[in-house]
């Protein structure tokens, strides 16, 4: 790190300082990233030392910090818990998003309160039978007027008990392209006939929510970008977010975690240290291939594929940090709450979340590999 | 941050390939056998290519970590490690022919012909001198010339731990380079096989197995510029070399598994990479090694690589 890299880390850190004394640092912790009164008040707080949206410009609410510095915050944060709770998702690609794509009157009216740590949003993607598939979504909003009419359901979305808007995509027309007729909108979740019911779930009581929409009004004002525009904007910002979140120091914080509950298990001669080691390795093997993809965006050669490579090794980082955690714990691992049981919880979500593990392997597989002889 | 390479990086290693393509590659590789390129080694020393190290300052450990790396993928037989990257890092003089890192019972790839040996272990790090009519050959499929030898005085020469952390990167250096080209090989195969009247390349099972191994090999590739750049610091090295190790099997299986059976013929260039990559991943003790040192310099470092190491083996 350069020295103004290191002065902006401890910046983070004097910040991570004023947690409230009960915030639970634990990485294992599953519910690390929920939304409650403490992650509000903490968003206030990095707020207001031009900490919580650093990277973006200072006409938004920035400070013009470099994607390295935000990339520092982030690794601080999920090493304590990841107190800004839902808010890096407004920080990493909602905000650009929206200030890329956004009218005046939506960058005014939403860039100031996500810089301020004052909004939560949920994302509106997947649907019961759009999952990988999403450009087969079915959720339509159909023209009157002004207003868009919008019927359909949308699943698995997060944080949608807490937000108070919606980042939604639905269908505008009817094309051969089933991606180009997809259009983004900015839904209040206070709109009628807008429903939202939580689904219990083995990950985290934040987890998971199914929105139904029947004939839900939205002003023309809150379409982001023009109609059929939504894939390609999508398709960027969640290269960002695929990125944007360093799961790998979580992962090796777990690591830590353990052994401070068992460090004789560095003495023992059954194998242990040597599967630790790998997964460390392959922690490491994560966090240097999400490096490249954020240097490959600073140098502006960002690609698909470095993005979905990163993402994948840290799915295969968060599944073997589970299984060392769980192989050296025995049944302490099934107890609630301890490290193997979190770790192993998080790790099944690690390859579902985000865009399956599956779809980054796509991703990559058509980056490298030729379908035909040529 | 930067992950580019620089111009003279890039020169350094589009130089190496082009000799290597004149003078290594595949046919060479063929013709000679597993035998030490003692020409080759000769092209390398006279163009100072066992010079990019330096003094070890700068970018002397990366430096020297694309040029094995580099030698590997082009398929020299050379003792690349050594040469490249410890013995310039242990201060030792450079002389023409191999010089091997032998193990406990002193075997080592590069024994034939060999003047010198390394030795390394908690202890120290030893240049032994060998009997040039004392090395017996061992009979290997792995396409390097490995030997027992047999050692007849020896000197300490460096610490330990400094001596094989520079040896894992190394290692790790070697293996990116292996793994790449058969991956290469694989790369080339999908899209050319028919079967079912679709390409190989078409069916998703092998592409999503294709691309998992290229994460990982990318992922192992990093670790050892990382490794590099903290020169060969012990925790470094010995993750690099853990994930090449652990990579490299799965690297050597899947593109085994995915090439069939005609990857297993010695008509198909798959072995010439795959069979040296095994052989790799098997020298200093493995992936278990690699990986129990690569746990115990984080959870409980040794000291500064100077003093006495705190761990076992």
């Amino acid at each position: 790190m350069s020295p103004e890299e290191l002065a902006f880390r401890d910046e983070v850190r004097d910040a991570l300082a004023l947690l409230p004394p009960g915030w639970d640092r634990r990485p294992s912790s599953l519910g690390s990233s929920q939304h409650s009164a403490e992650t509000e008040a903490f968003n206030r707080t990095l707020a207001e030392r031009d900490l919580l949206v650093p990277h973006w410009p200072a006409e938004f609410g920035g400070r013009g910090a470099t994607q390295w510095q935000y990339s520092i915050l982030s690794a601080e944060m999920w090493a304590n818990g990841e107190p800004r709770g839902p808010q890096y998702m407004n920080a990493n690609w909602i905000g650009p998003a929206l200030m890329e794509y956004g009218t005046d009157e939506q960058r005014a009216k939403f860039l100031p309160l996500i810089a301020q740590g004052e909004m939560v949003w949920c994302q509106g993607f997947s649907e019961p039978d759009a999952g990988s598939d999403l450009a087969s979504l079915r959720t339509r909003a159909r023209r009157d007027g002004e207003w868009y009419v919008i019927d359909g359901r949308k699943i698995w979305t997060s944080y949608a008990g807490d937000a108070s808007h919606c980042l939604l995509l639905a269908r505008t027309g009817v094309h051969e392209q089933p991606r180009a007729d997809i259009t983004i909108f900015l839904v209040p979740m206070s709109s009628e006939g807008l429903g939202v019911r939580p689904i219990d779930a083995i990950i985290g009581s934040h987890a998971f929510h199914e929105l139904t929409l029947d004939a839900v009004r939205v002003h023309e004002s809150m379409r982001l970008g023009p109609e059929g525009a939504g894939w390609t904007i999508m398709r960027g910002a969640l290269a960002n977010e695929r990125v944007g979140n360093p799961r790998y120091v979580r992962a090796v914080k777990v690591l830590e975690e353990l052994i401070a509950q068992a460090d004789d298990l560095l003495d023992s001669a059954d194998g242990s240290v040597e599967v630790l080691g790998e997964t460390l390795a392959l922690c490491d093997a994560a966090r240097l291939l999400a490096w490249r993809a954020v240097d490959g965006g600073v140098r502006g050669h960002a690609r698909h594929a470095d993005a979905s490579a990163a993402r994948a090794a840290i799915v295969l980082a968060e599944r073997a940090v589970g299984d060392v955690c769980s192989d050296l714990s025995g049944l302490d691992g099934v107890v609630e709450g301890s490290v193997a049981d979190g770790q192993f919880r998080n790790s099944l979500a690690a390859g579902i979340a985000s865009g399956t593990y599956e779809m980054q392997l796509n991703t990559v597989a058509s980056t490298i590999i030729q379908r035909e002889h040529s | 941050m930067n992950f580019d390479f620089d111009a003279d990086q890039n020169a350094l290693v589009d130089a190496l390939a082009a000799l290597l393509e004149a003078h290594g590659g595949p046919i060479r590789a063929r013709v000679l056998g597993p035998a030490f390129d003692s020409d080759l080694d000769r092209r390398l020393t006279e163009s100072d290519w066992f010079s990019v190290f330096g003094d070890g300052s700068g970018r002397g450990h990366l430096d020297a970590v694309l040029a094995i790396q580099t030698i590997a993928q082009g398929l020299g037989n050379v003792s690349a490690i050594a040469k490249c990257l410890v013995a310039p890092g242990l201060g030792l003089e450079l002389r023409p022919g191999p010089l091997p890192l032998l193990d406990a019972c002193g075997r080592g790839r590069y024994v034939a012909g060999a003047e010198r040996g390394l030795l390394v272990s908690d202890a120290g790090a030893y240049l032994c001198t060998l009997d040039p009519g004392g090395a017996a050959e061992l009979p290997s499929p792995y396409g390097y010339p490995l030997g027992r030898a047999t050692i007849t005085d020896r000197v300490v020469v460096g610490n330990g731990i400094r001596a094989m952390a520079l040896w894992r990167l190394g290692l790790a250096g070697e293996a990116a380079g292996l793994m790449s080209a058969a991956l290469g090989v694989l790369l080339a195969y999908l899209p050319a096989r028919l079967q079912f009247g679709r390409p190989l390349a078409a069916f998703q099972a092998l592409r999503h197995r294709t691309a998992e191994l290229y994460v990982l090999v990318e992922g192992a590739r990093l670790l050892a510029y990382e490794g590099a750049w903290l020169g060969a610091a012990p925790e470094a090295a010995a993750k690099a070399a853990a994930l090449a190790c652990v990579t490299a099997r799965r690297v050597v299986r899947e593109s085994h598994q995915l090439t069939g059976a005609i990857g297993l013929t010695r008509e198909f260039d798959l072995h010439l990479w795959s069979l040296r990559l095994h052989a790799v991943s098997l020298e200093a003790g493995g992936r278990r090694a690699h990986a129990r040192s690569a746990a115990l310099e984080h959870w409980r470092p040794s000291q500064d690589g100077t003093g006495q190491v705190r761990h076992g083996s």
